[in-house]
């Protein structure tokens, strides 16, 4: 796991000529657990190349951020600056591997399979047909906050499934593996609907959305059954974006 | 907007974080409606490099300044109430307050309508702070030293300025001031210096300030422009005016990120803002804060922004696309470096300068800390060259120009080509500067880095004299 995947931003940016500032925007208060627990001011210090001791790092709960002050390696605009303003060492933060914790790795790692039970049946997982694994895993996880489950090499494809949250049905990604299957992608309902996903707080996730650059095709609506907005995915797979009147 | 009380509180209206950039039109004019006690907006910034300042330009086309001044002048005058610019073009030196000065004066002299003008002049001469060394008052921020080669390094600088605070900016406005055209300012000083002047806590004068420098970034459409704030005796409110822009208590209490490695903590002339208890709530559409802290200093400092002259650069690109070479990139690049480094010994003798090849598709954004190692489809090499002047500058590009073509790797029989995409090839780029000074001067007065002046402008013509189709502009 990298930064990257528990982070639904990362932005650095000049703090001045002299020194930049690289902000961690956590995904949710488990990711800023884990982000706060495990990424230190060594890492950062050896992927830019400046001294750990010269590192600030603040902690901020409230906002669920880690944030890191430092030294530019070269002063803005000097002769062997590569980046006026500073804003790519975020690439390099974000790349940085996080280990993930041994009591998490026993929670994700093998896919559990619907016990079956007395009178009880639940559609587990749902195919979504993807172009790339990993640009849609990029887009599910930053865009809309989705939990990573499972990404296990299988036969040479890889068997890559998502949550809205920690529980709940699942999103198999599915690589086109033909032309036929290609044509689908981002059209699996000959443009209705396809997904819906249910929120407690319209509100938060609309205004979470749009920050995050989520396209949606409409203002909020509010219906007899509750308030909703379609949005687009990366795929342009129409879903709307619900919480169901109380 | 405010949940406070109405007669201590100062509403300030934002165009956009700097002038230049655009904003929205009608959330201005909606801003104007509001009836604001100011208009403020910033000029200028060292985030584009040292060239600004090293050589006293702007950034932006003289045109989209005048264009978005001459509209912000319209707004000031439908409002009735001051205007302020700090950071006048880009690096805030004298030459671009007179600039400034020259627009609005443009401005009044059509539309007939007078103006006091102050203009804040905070250049400072390399003898000023040499001075402020011998007597004890320079100390620096960060790590480079008071020592003889930053006294040499000051002595080269083409140009200095001293980051006004909100005083100056204040005894602009307590003279009376339509306009107030300010050189260097710190982003925050020229919003936060009527409402403490007026009265208002401190603290929320400045953490208002850091809210709205970069005008709607602070809001979910960061490039909307437009915010008003209301800053009062116990917080602020701050909204976003453009359709769609909302700021909220993330929004607002993320923002003071932004630029600043100290999460709860901004150092001003004369103390420090210290945010580590504010309280952010949504307040009608927008949001209030309150609980921000001013701690006075016994000293007063004014931060300092240098640029010196290093050399005169020239440049040159080629394109690599042969998958050979792109993937020997840099043993290529090392041998063509060593090659040209001989051939430079060799006719232009032992010369001081410096140069670079650039990946550009391999690590020429990141360096060393590229991580990524995929094999690229094609690399544009990057060669930087700087020396003492332009002639030596381009006479060594020009040496590199045969080997950015034609260099093979030693083992190669046959000749390679590479790509060049345009000719002449190299290309003067000027001046090259660095920043020299990342250092806070300590002064009695803030006049001793900053001059104030006041000009009555009277317009050429005065309304009477008006053609007909130019009727002079009513105060709203």
């Amino acid at each position: 796991m990298k930064v990257a995947d528990l982070c639904h931003l990362v932005r650095a940016k000049n703090a001045g000529p002299f020194r930049v500032t690289i902000d961690c925007f956590c995904k949710d208060a488990a990711s800023y657990t884990q982000l706060e627990a495990l990424l230190d001011n060594q890492s950062v210090a050896n992927a830019i190349g400046v001294k750990a001791d010269t590192i600030s790092r603040f902690a901020l709960p409230d906002l669920q951020v880690i944030k890191f002050g430092l030294p530019r390696p070269v002063v803005q605009g000097s002769l062997g600056d590569r980046d006026l303003h500073g804003a790519q060492w975020a690439h390099v933060v974000a790349a940085l591997p996080v280990p993930v914790p041994v009591a998490q790795q026993t929670a994700i790692a093998p896919p559990k399979p619907i016990a079956p039970q007395t009178a009880m049946r639940t559609i587990a997982t749902v195919a979504l047909v993807v172009r790339d694994y990993d640009e849609s895993i990029a887009w599910y996880t930053q865009k809309l906050g989705f939990t990573l489950l499972e990404d296990t090499a299988v036969d040479g494809k890889r068997w890559v499934t998502l949550a809205a949250g920690s529980a709940g049905t699942r999103l198999l990604l599915a690589v086109a593996s033909n032309t036929q299957q290609a044509a689908r992608i981002g059209d699996q309902t000959g443009g209705r609907v396809a997904f819906f996903l249910e929120t407690d707080d319209f509100a938060r996730d609309h205004r979470l959305f749009v920050n995050n650059g989520v396209h949606f095709l409409e203002p909020p609506r509010h219906e007899p059954y509750g308030t909703v907005a379609v949005f687009e995915d990366l795929y342009a797979n129409r879903w709307d974006l619900l919480q169901p009147a109380a | 907007m405010s949940s406070s009380s109405e007669f201590n509180r100062t509403r300030i209206l934002i165009p956009s974080g700097v002038l230049g950039l655009g904003f929205d039109r009608k959330a201005l004019a909606d801003g104007v409606l509001l009836k604001p006690d100011l208009i403020a907006i910033d000029g200028g910034s060292t985030d584009s490099g040292p060239a600004y300042l090293g050589t006293g330009k702007s950034k932006y086309a003289h045109a989209v300044t005048k264009g978005e001044w001459r509209e912000l002048l319209d707004a000031r005058h439908a409002a009735g109430c001051p205007l302020v610019i700090g950071s006048a073009g880009t690096c805030g030196v004298d030459a671009q307050v007179n600039s400034m000065l020259e627009i609005t004066r443009g401005w009044s002299d059509e539309h007939g309508v007078p103006l006091r003008i102050a203009t804040l002049c905070t250049e400072i001469t390399p003898r000023t702070v040499l001075t402020s060394i011998e007597q004890d008052r320079l100390s620096p921020l960060g790590s480079i030293a008071v020592n003889q080669s930053l006294v040499d390094a000051i002595a080269d600088c083409t140009h200095i300025v001293a980051l006004a605070g909100a005083e100056p900016i204040a005894a602009a406005l307590a003279a009376g001031a339509d306009v107030v055209i300010a050189g260097r300012t710190t982003d925050t000083a020229l919003f936060a210096a009527l409402p403490i002047a007026r009265g208002a806590d401190p603290g929320a004068a400045w953490h208002a300030a850091k809210t709205v420098e970069c005008g709607a970034l602070c809001s979910t459409a960061p490039a909307s422009g437009v915010v008003i704030v209301d800053i009062d005796d116990t917080g602020f409110t701050v909204n976003a005016l453009a359709d769609g822009a909302v700021c909220t208590p993330y929004t607002i209490s993320a923002h003071m990120l932004y630029e600043n490695t100290d999460p709860v903590v901004l150092y001003e002339p004369g103390g420090h803002l210290d945010v580590s208890n504010a309280r952010y709530v949504e307040s009608g559409s927008g949001v209030r804060v309150t609980g921000s802290q001013w701690i006075t200093d016994d000293r007063y400092t004014v931060k300092l922004e240098g640029a010196r002259r290093l050399g005169q650069q020239c440049s040159s690109l080629v394109l690599v696309r042969e998958p050979r070479y792109v993937e020997h990139i840099d043993r290529w690049c090392h041998t063509l470096e060593a090659r040209l480094r001989e051939d430079v010994a060799r006719h232009l003798g032992a010369i001081d300068y410096t140069l670079e090849l650039r990946r550009i598709g391999r690590d020429a954004t990141l360096g060393a800390a590229e991580f990524d190692t995929r094999t690229p489809v094609e690399i544009g090499v990057l060669l930087l060259v700087t020396a003492a002047s332009d002639e030596l500058a381009l006479s060594i590009a020009q040496l590199a120009n045969p080997l950015l073509l034609h260099h093979g790797l030693p083992e190669d029989t046959s000749m390679p080509s590479f790509a060049f995409p345009y000719t002449p090839a190299e290309t003067p780029r000027g001046s090259v500067f660095a920043f020299c000074l990342d250092h806070v001067m300590s002064i009695d007065h803030w006049s001793d880095a900053c001059r104030l002046d006041v000009i009555e402008h009277t317009p050429a013509l005065m309304p009477a004299q008006l053609p007909a189709h130019m009727p002079a502009m009513k105060p709203a």
